[in-house]
């Protein structure tokens, strides 16, 4: 499944949950669904502007993790 | 996304086709509930004028037509048992008719609201088609009922099949499936960050 490492990033760069969602224009409750792997799905304009919030590559937040090596 | 907006732009078409209908029913119901009170005071009821609640009342009010035909002396002469007991069906079909009715403007007046709050694919929409998808099943069988009892009453049988209720309700169902598929359409874009 696919995990995305966004608190690592946050904390790395030292920003708050709050203002990442402002900077990406979404609500701090829908950021909180996309760092625990609850979301269905990220847009492509959403990951843009991850990327250029948190200054790094779509390989950085998100991750492949077999579910074998999950459990 | 075109598949989405095509059903955007059907589902709002049917509606206000729909609240059209339900105007035009509304004004008809209250037309036919000032005849019941004025009629039934005057002593005699005006059975044509019962037409306005619809076909399926029209069946009826068909058959009580030729029962009093059949007696020579139109239905204020005829037979006063057959004539009381189709005045009792006619009031009982005609509370039928304006229960559903006012079931059926509560769901379009709520599914009104949605939408005018630009709330299409909701949950509560689902709810208020199915509640109108009910309405007009129970339109079509109380029509059967209430045509075969003031047949029996009358003994004047109609075989003719009225296949318009059955349309309604199957316009309906393809609104209500529309509206389903939609709901769920928006669900998986909502899940979407």
């Amino acid at each position: 499944m696919i995990e995305v490492d966004l608190d690592k990033l946050m904390l790395a760069r030292g920003m708050l949950g709050t203002d990442l969602a402002a900077a990406i224009d979404i609500t701090p409750a829908n950021l909180s669904i996309l760092k625990t792997g609850k979301a269905k799905g990220v847009r492509f304009n959403t990951l843009a502007a991850l990327c250029q919030a948190l200054d790094c590559q779509p390989g950085d937040i998100l991750r492949y993790v077999p579910d074998q090596e999950r459990k | 996304m075109e598949a989405k907006a095509m059903i955007h732009g059907v589902t709002r078409f049917a509606l206000s086709f729909l609240h059209v209908m339900c105007r035009i029913g509304q004004l008809a119901s209250v037309i036919a509930g000032i005849l019941i009170v004025v009629t039934a005071t005057q002593g005699h009821v005006l059975w044509e004028h019962m037409t306005l609640y619809g076909k399926n009342i029209d069946q009826l009010v068909q058959n009580a037509g030729v029962a009093g035909i059949e007696t020579g002396n139109g239905l204020n002469g005829a037979d006063s048992d057959m004539a009381s007991a189709l005045l009792v069906l006619v009031v009982i079909a005609a509370v039928y008719a304006l229960i559903l009715i006012l079931i059926g403007l509560q769901a379009f007046i709520k599914l009104i609201k949605n939408v005018k709050a630009g709330h299409f694919f909701v949950a509560d929409n689902v709810h208020q088609l199915r509640r109108l998808v009910w309405i007009e099943g129970f339109d079509l069988v109380g029509g059967w009922v209430f045509s075969l009892l003031a047949a029996g009453v009358t003994q004047h049988y109609d075989l003719s099949l009225d296949l318009e209720p059955l349309v309604q309700l199957a316009v309906t169902f393809v609104i209500y499936i529309l509206m389903k598929y939609g709901v769920a359409l928006q669900q998986d874009a909502d899940a979407m960050i």
